[in-house]
């Protein structure tokens, strides 16, 4: 039969259907790569070293395009990048030993599963509250609702001015001068403690290396803990804790998966375990999803956007929950609920981006049309 | 366990490895780096597999980015007429 890279035309077809959806979180959100395609890749029977490989090739792949276009946007602080990365290879190098030694132990799968659900369900609750605090906020002051809403519009906002004004930010810049209330409140209160050495950030502020580099080796302490590339604790963590503005979070945590993807993707290449078929089929549907996704945040006003993401991280929390049970229990039935679970709401995620960027276009008749 | 030690999982030699629920979704096994660079070191293999990827993301990256100049225009006007 006629094969696209070892793989039926069929699965081809699937993979770049769903690199497309998965393009258009790591564009949008600048996360949702590995949590999304090594469970796929496992439930459609793919071997762990696989999945997770090639998983991380995916990821490096998507990652530079997503990267690129943010570039283009002037949205990534490379600075900030290259020093988060010496902690995320240290804490990736530390996870990864935390795990071996859990192995010894007997209790490694027990300790990841339940991390990852915790973890999924925590920052799932994080977003939703933050979308519902912004919504409740921006409901009594809709007219200004762009300064006033923290940080739901920096992704828009920094997207056009970087659109408009890439020269002043310059290619390294994220976005230029940010007023104070761009930042999230628990950010601004950990950067009045300026213990030294101080960084200067692109967007003019500045931050502890200490900071830098806690959030660095406690996310590549996370990757590596739970074989994932990290975004979805990358971008919070930059966003929430160093305290960048939202648009650039979603372009550095982009450079910083760049960065991570290579070395896991090193590290499986090395093993032979990186099925290129498959990450050609993904990446040609992510390549198109996250340039749409990237182009989005021009146009799509996060906080109608972020409560649902939230959701999907719950429903993830909970998929990775069923995934669990349905081993110790040995009902399969429960991981394939689990994948409808994890696939379905992601698809409606990504339904709702594409829904409310048709209708920011229409909306916006004033704005260019190159995002 | 190291994950060089799991390299025979997903021999080319071996393509049933890959099932999907009992019923085989290829037929010729994977594509990975050994078939890349047949010979190479896996260090040098893996560095292809690396190197391709970064080519394929560049190339894709070009190719759409002319695409939407392209077509953008005709499809946001579309979408303000729907």
């Amino acid at each position: 039969m006629f094969e696209l890279l070892g793989l039926s035309p069929g699965l081809f077809a699937l993979f770049v259907g769903f690199g497309f959806m998965v393009g258009v979180f790591f564009g949008f959100f600048g996360m949702g790569g590995s949590f999304l395609v090594t469970p796929a890749l496992l439930i459609l029977g793919y071997p762990t070293p696989v999945a997770i490989g090639s998983s991380m090739a995916f990821v490096f792949g998507t990652a530079v395009i997503a990267t690129l276009k943010h570039h283009d946007a002037g949205q990534v602080d490379y600075r900030l990048g290259a020093l988060m990365f010496v902690g995320i290879t240290v804490g990736i190098e530390l996870g990864s030993r935390l795990v071996f030694g859990l192995e010894v132990l007997g209790i490694a799968s027990v300790v990841v599963g339940v991390a990852y659900v915790l973890l999924l369900a925590a920052i799932g609750i994080l977003f939703t509250r933050s979308a519902m605090n912004d919504e409740a906020e921006g409901n009594g002051t809709k007219e200004g609702g762009d300064e006033t809403n923290g940080g739901g519009d920096e992704a828009n906002g920094g997207g056009d001015e970087a659109n408009g004004g890439g020269d002043e930010v310059g290619s390294d810049g994220a976005a230029g001068d940010v007023p104070d209330e761009d930042i999230p409140e628990i950010a601004r209160k950990i950067k009045s403690y300026r213990v030294p050495p101080m960084m200067a950030l692109a967007d003019g502020s500045e931050a502890s290396l200490w900071t830098i580099s806690g959030v660095g080796g406690g996310v590549g302490l996370i990757s590596g803990f739970l074989g994932v590339g990290g975004g979805f604790v990358r971008m919070p963590a930059i966003y929430y804790v160093i305290g960048t503005p939202l648009a650039a979070a979603v372009g550095t945590s982009l450079f910083g998966g760049l960065m991570s993807g290579a070395v896991g993707a090193f590290t499986y290449g090395r093993a032979g375990v990186i099925d290129i078929g498959i990450v050609t089929a993904l990446l040609l549907g992510s390549s198109l999803g996250a340039r749409i996704g990237s182009g989005a945040t021009a146009y799509v006003d996060e906080d109608d956007v972020t409560i649902y993401f939230g959701l999907m991280l719950l429903a993830a929390s909970l998929a990775v929950a069923l995934g669990e049970v349905s081993r110790w229990l040995s009902m399969p039935v429960l991981d394939r609920i689990s994948f409808v679970l994890l696939i379905g709401s992601a698809l409606f995620v990504c339904a709702v981006i594409l829904y409310h960027g048709a209708l920011a276009v229409r909306e916006r008749r004033d704005v260019a049309p190159s995002a | 366990m190291s994950v060089c030690a799991l390299r025979t999982v997903y021999d080319r030699d071996a393509p049933d490895a890959v099932t999907d629920g009992g019923r085989r979704t290829r037929s010729e096994g994977p594509v990975t780096g050994a078939e890349l660079l047949p010979g190479a070191s896996p260090t040098v293999a893996a560095l292809a597999v690396i190197g391709l990827v970064l080519v394929e993301a560049a190339l894709l990256y070009a190719v759409y980015g002319v695409l939407e100049d392209k077509l953008a225009p005709a499809v946001f006007k579309r979408i303000r007429r729907v």
